[in-house]
C-alpha cells in the first residue's frame, strides 16, 4: 500500500524526467508567423468573439457592413448627412491633423502633433499626443512608451449583460448617455464609483470610475462591458481594478474614452488625462 | 521576468517578442510536455501557445502576471491540442530510454510506467493542476489563478488526481508483486 506521501515523491521525481529545451524549429517557426499575426487591442478580446454562435456572428457582421456602407454612402461628397442636408463637418478639420490611421505600423511612436481617428463612422475624433505615445497596432488607441498607460477611443452601442458570463450575451441599452448608466447600474459585478460633470469638445460629458469588485467570481479571465458597433467588445475592469471612463454624447453617438493606468506612474497618469480632457469632436449635422 | 520586455512586445515590438520568446519558451514546452506526454503534440502546443503570448499581450493588464497568464495560455493550447488529437492519438507510453536492472530500479521501472498509465487517463484539467503544483512548485492559490478557477476547484482536480494516479499504481503493483514473488 502506498502512502500518499510515497504518491507524491513518485509523482514528483517522475515529472522531473522529460525535455528541458525548446528545439529551434520551433522558435523559428513561431517567430516567422509573428510578423503575420496582428495584436489583439487590449480591450476587445477577438477570443470572445470568436466563441460566439455563428448566427449571432453572423448578424453582427451584416450590421456591421449595412452600417458601413450607409455611413461611405453619407460621407461621401455631394451626399447630404444623416441629419440634414448640409455635408458639412462641425468643426472643419485643420489641415494640421494627422490620420491616425496612416500610421501602419504597430508599435510606431508618434510624433507630437494633433491626431484625427476615423473609424467611427459618424463622429471623428481629434486629441493631441506629447512626446512619448506611440500606437498600438490598432486605429483607436494610443500607449505610453515609458508604462503600461493607454487610452482608447471608442463609441457604443449596447451593454454586456454579464461581463464575466463565458459567452457574452448583448443587453439593448437605450440612445443616450443617461440610458447607458443606467444599464450600467444594473450590471452585475459593475460597481460605479463617482460621477463627475465635465466639458468635453464643447460638449457635456461625464466622467466616472467603474469598478469590479475584489473577490468577484469572474468566469472569464477578460470580462467585457461595452460593445461597440462592428464586431468588437470592450473590456471590463477585471476583479479588484477600477477604470476611468468619460461618457459623452456626440449628436447622438454615444463615445466613450478610457483609460488603461495598471499602476502607472501619477504623473503619467495625468498625462493621459490631460489628453482625453483635450480631446475634440467633428460630426455631421 | 523582464517588465520592459514585457511592456515592449505589448507595443507590438517584435524584437523584444523574440527575446521574451527565447527567454520562456524552454519552460512553457517543459510544461506542455509533461501535461501532453507527447512531444509532437508538446511542440504544437508551446507554438500556438507562444503565437497566442504575441497576439493577446496587448490584453495583460499586469504585466508582473506574466509568468502566471503565459501558463494560462499554455494550458489552454494544451486543451486545444488535446481535444484535436483525442480522437485519433495512438496511447504511446515512454519509458526511460536506460532501465535500471536492481529490483529497486525494476520497481521504479514500474512505477513510472503505472504512472504514465495513470496519468493519461486524467484529463488536461487533472493534468494541468498536478503539473503545475508538482512540476512548478506552485501553490495550489496560484494554480488557481493561473487556471482562472475557484481555489476549491484546484483542490478538488488535485484530490482526484493524485487518488487516480496512487489507484493506478497500486491496480497495476498487485499482478507485478505476484511475478516476482513466483
Amino acid at each position: 500500500m502506498s502512502t500518499e506521501r510515497d504518491v507524491t515523491r513518485l509523482v514528483r521525481s517522475w515529472l522531473e524526467e522529460g525535455v528541458t529545451s525548446l528545439p529551434d524549429r520551433v522558435l523559428d517557426g513561431v517567430l516567422d508567423r509573428v510578423p503575420a499575426t496582428p495584436q489583439r487591442p487590449s480591450w476587445w478580446p477577438a477570443r470572445r468573439f470568436a466563441k460566439m454562435r455563428n448566427v449571432a456572428r453572423l448578424t453582427i457582421v451584416a450590421a456591421a457592413v449595412v452600417v458601413a456602407a450607409v455611413a461611405g454612402y453619407n460621407l461621401s461628397p455631394g451626399q447630404p448627412g444623416p441629419g440634414g442636408p448640409s455635408p458639412t463637418p462641425t468643426p472643419t478639420p485643420t489641415a494640421t491633423q494627422i490620420n491616425f490611421s496612416s500610421v501602419t505600423e504597430g508599435g510606431t511612436l508618434l510624433t507630437p502633433g494633433t491626431y484625427v481617428i476615423t473609424r467611427f463612422p459618424r463622429v471623428r475624433i481629434v486629441f493631441d499626443v506629447p512626446e512619448g505615445w506611440s500606437k498600438g497596432r490598432y486605429d483607436w488607441a494610443i500607449f505610453s512608451e515609458t508604462s503600461a498607460t493607454s487610452v482608447a477611443f471608442m463609441t457604443v452601442s449596447d451593454l454586456i449583460a454579464d461581463p464575466c458570463a463565458p459567452e457574452p450575451t448583448i443587453k439593448a441599452t437605450g440612445v443616450s448617455v443617461a440610458d447607458l448608466l443606467a444599464g450600467l447600474e444594473g450590471t452585475p459585478g459593475i460597481l460605479l464609483g463617482t460621477s463627475t460633470p465635465k466639458i468635453l469638445g464643447g460638449l457635456p460629458a461625464l466622467r466616472l470610475e467603474i469598478a469590479m469588485p475584489d473577490g468577484w467570481e469572474c468566469r472569464t479571465a477578460e470580462p467585457v462591458l461595452f460593445d461597440i458597433p462592428g464586431v468588437e467588445h470592450f473590456a471590463a475592469p477585471r476583479p479588484g481594478e477600477t477604470l476611468p471612463v468619460w461618457l459623452v454624447d456626440v449628436d447622438g453617438t454615444r463615445v466613450v474614452i478610457s483609460i488603461q493606468a495598471n499602476d502607472s506612474p501619477a504623473a503619467k497618469v495625468s498625462e493621459a488625462e490631460a489628453i482625453v480632457e483635450g480631446v475634440r469632436f467633428e460630426y455631421r449635422r | 521576468m523582464d517588465i520592459e520586455l514585457v511592456l515592449r512586445a505589448q507595443r507590438g515590438d517584435e524584437e523584444a517578442f523574440a527575446s521574451l520568446a527565447v527567454a520562456v519558451g524552454a519552460r512553457l514546452h517543459a510544461v506542455s510536455h509533461r501535461i501532453l506526454r507527447d512531444i509532437h503534440l508538446a511542440e504544437d502546443a508551446t507554438q500556438q501557445a507562444l503565437l497566442s503570448i504575441w497576439r493577446d499581450l496587448p490584453l495583460l493588464h499586469d504585466p508582473a502576471k506574466f509568468d502566471a497568464w503565459s501558463y494560462r495560455l499554455l494550458v489552454r493550447a494544451c486543451y486545444a491540442e488535446g481535444r484535436r488529437t483525442r480522437a485519433w492519438a495512438p496511447n504511446l507510453r515512454l519509458l526511460p530510454a536506460s532501465e535500471p536492472s536492481t529490483p529497486e530500479g525494476l520497481s521504479e521501472v514500474v512505477d513510472r510506467d503505472q504512472l504514465e498509465r495513470g496519468f493519461r487517463r486524467l484529463s488536461i484539467d487533472h493534468r494541468a493542476v498536478v503539473v503545475l503544483h508538482h512540476y512548478l512548485d506552485l501553490p495550489l492559490e496560484a494554480v488557481a489563478e493561473t487556471l482562472g478557477v475557484p481555489l476549491g476547484t484546484v483542490r478538488s482536480r488535485l484530490h482526484y488526481a493524485m487518488r487516480g494516479l496512487r489507484a493506478a499504481i497500486e491496480a497495476d503493483a498487485r499482478p507485478a508483486a505476484r511475478e516476482a514473488a513466483q
